[in-house]
């Protein structure tokens, strides 16, 4: 079998054929098409099961040679990082085959942990936001001009030391996003929706190629 | 009901335009164009190309945000192409595990269509790290200081804090995403910007094929086909003859 069908005309083929089934048991309520439909979704569940051990061997792999390198030039600050991540890595991984997920071990790292280092993550979002807007709040042409005065009527409008002597902004913020915000949500939306079946549409004819690398002119 | 008949309805114009092989035309994307000119400027200061996407949160191929995934998975696949003719290093990061070998079988064609996957597979595990959580992707630009940055594909509140970290630190970025309350971040901190269904046309962009403009075009007929129908609405609200359309609507 040539590579040319090994790389691309078989995973075509069952592209072809999984998204169609899939497809037509969202619409026909037949019995053998959703055991079949149901075969699919637990293969794909097993897939993406090996995916993840392909990716965790990857990780592996970069990190061992990371810290290799860095160890022969010298460089062992970075490669506290990958040692930290590797063992983290084991660390989870163990804990989660040898005593289960649902462990108080498991459990009381996941609290005291993960969830902590994930909150600051998230809490500094906010420092981010805030030069975002700096950067963004700044007339430079006509759309950034209204821009400018749009965003300061809606942040004025969120305050109420103006909204107590300027009923009016209240009004017009509401107006603003339940109007003019909703309406271009709207349109893109639909947009939106219609690209994605369209892709689906692509990718089922074998027109859409991006996820095999492109097209092979 | 009406999702079958809207869905045939869309295969069935599809079809047609893709075999009437009618001449069609597709305005100009310049962020896709701007992907040739952040590359060219990467490989003149001799800096990497950092691409990503790919599904952020936990989700990944098997989810509703699939297509967006493969579109950002196409922009790879041409952004690599680009990077491997100018011998650039590019970094693809996702945060799925199940996009990790997709993302791979990307990159290694790209690298052998421009006859370098030698390179590719002795650069392999350097181009490809497993990360995307927003404090990796922080941590990678300090590290790496790359001349670009292309984020495109399906984020969540991080897309702010990764992209600003990489306009701060001097990238061009060209964003890109089909989530509604990410799109003004990205207008906000990128320098070119694909908004909404601007992301599924990549593929077709790149390649301009008559089917896939034909698709593309089928698109637009719909789009036309949904004002139509808010217009209508607005009219027969405005009569008080909407419930017709309402009981269409709940077919």
């Amino acid at each position: 079998m040539s590579q040319r069908t090994i790389r691309r005309q078989i995973p075509l083929a069952l592209t072809f054929i999984v998204g169609m089934i899939i497809t037509a048991n969202w619409f026909i309520d037949a019995a053998p098409l959703g055991a079949l439909s149901n075969t699919i979704t637990n293969f794909n569940t097993v897939m993406v099961a090996f995916m993840m051990g392909f990716a965790g061997v990857n990780i592996l792999m970069i990190h061992t040679r990371r810290i290799q390198r860095n160890m022969g030039q010298g460089n062992t600050v970075d490669s506290v990082y990958s040692v930290l991540l590797l063992g983290t890595l084991i660390i989870w991984t163990l804990l989660g085959i040898v005593m289960g997920r649902s462990s108080d071990t498991y459990q009381w790292l996941y609290t005291n942990v993960n969830l902590p280092l994930s909150a600051t993550a998230y809490a500094a979002t906010l420092f981010y936001l805030a030069s975002a807007t700096y950067r963004v709040i700044r007339a430079r042409s006509t759309e950034t001009t209204i821009l400018v005065v749009v965003s300061v009527v809606v942040i004025m409008g969120n305050m109420p030391m103006f909204v107590t002597y300027v009923p009016a902004l209240l009004t017009i913020k509401s107006w603003i996003a339940e109007v003019v915000v909703t309406a271009a949500y709207r349109a893109i939306t639909i947009g939106v929706g219609l690209g994605g079946i369209l892709m689906g549409i692509r990718t089922l004819l074998a027109m859409e190629t991006g996820f095999l690398g492109g097209t092979e002119e | 009901m009406l999702d079958l008949v809207t869905l045939a309805g869309i295969w069935a114009v599809a079809l047609y335009l893709i075999y009437s092989k009618k001449e069609i035309w597709i305005r100009r994307l310049p962020a896709l164009d701007f992907i040739e000119e952040a590359v060219g400027r990467a490989a003149e200061m001799g800096r990497p190309v950092v691409c990503q996407g790919f599904g952020s949160g936990n989700s990944g191929l098997q989810s509703s945000i699939a297509p967006m995934i493969m579109a950002g998975l196409a922009v790879l696949g041409h952004a690599a192409r680009i990077c491997a003719r100018h011998g650039t290093q590019i970094i693809a990061t996702m945060r799925s595990s199940s996009v990790v070998p997709v993302a791979d079988e990307v990159l290694r064609t790209a690298f052998r269509l421009e006859g370098k996957l030698d390179e590719y597979l002795a650069n392999r595990e350097e181009m490809l790290p497993w990360l995307q959580t927003q404090a990796a992707m922080v941590s990678l630009a300090h590290r790496v200081r790359p001349a670009a940055h292309i984020i495109i594909g399906a984020f969540w509140h991080e897309s702010v804090q990764i992209a600003e970290t990489y306009g701060s630190l001097g990238a061009v970025q060209i964003g890109g995403t089909g989530r509604l309350y990410q799109i003004p971040f990205f207008a906000a901190v990128c320098d070119m910007n694909l908004i909404g269904e601007e992301i599924y046309a990549v593929g077709a962009y790149i390649n301009q094929t008559p089917q896939m403009l034909a698709s593309m075009a089928t698109q637009d007929y719909f789009k036309v086909a949904g004002i139509a129908f808010i217009l209508l609405g607005v009219i027969m609200t405005t009569l008080g003859m909407a419930t017709p359309l309402l009981n269409l609507f709940s077919w």
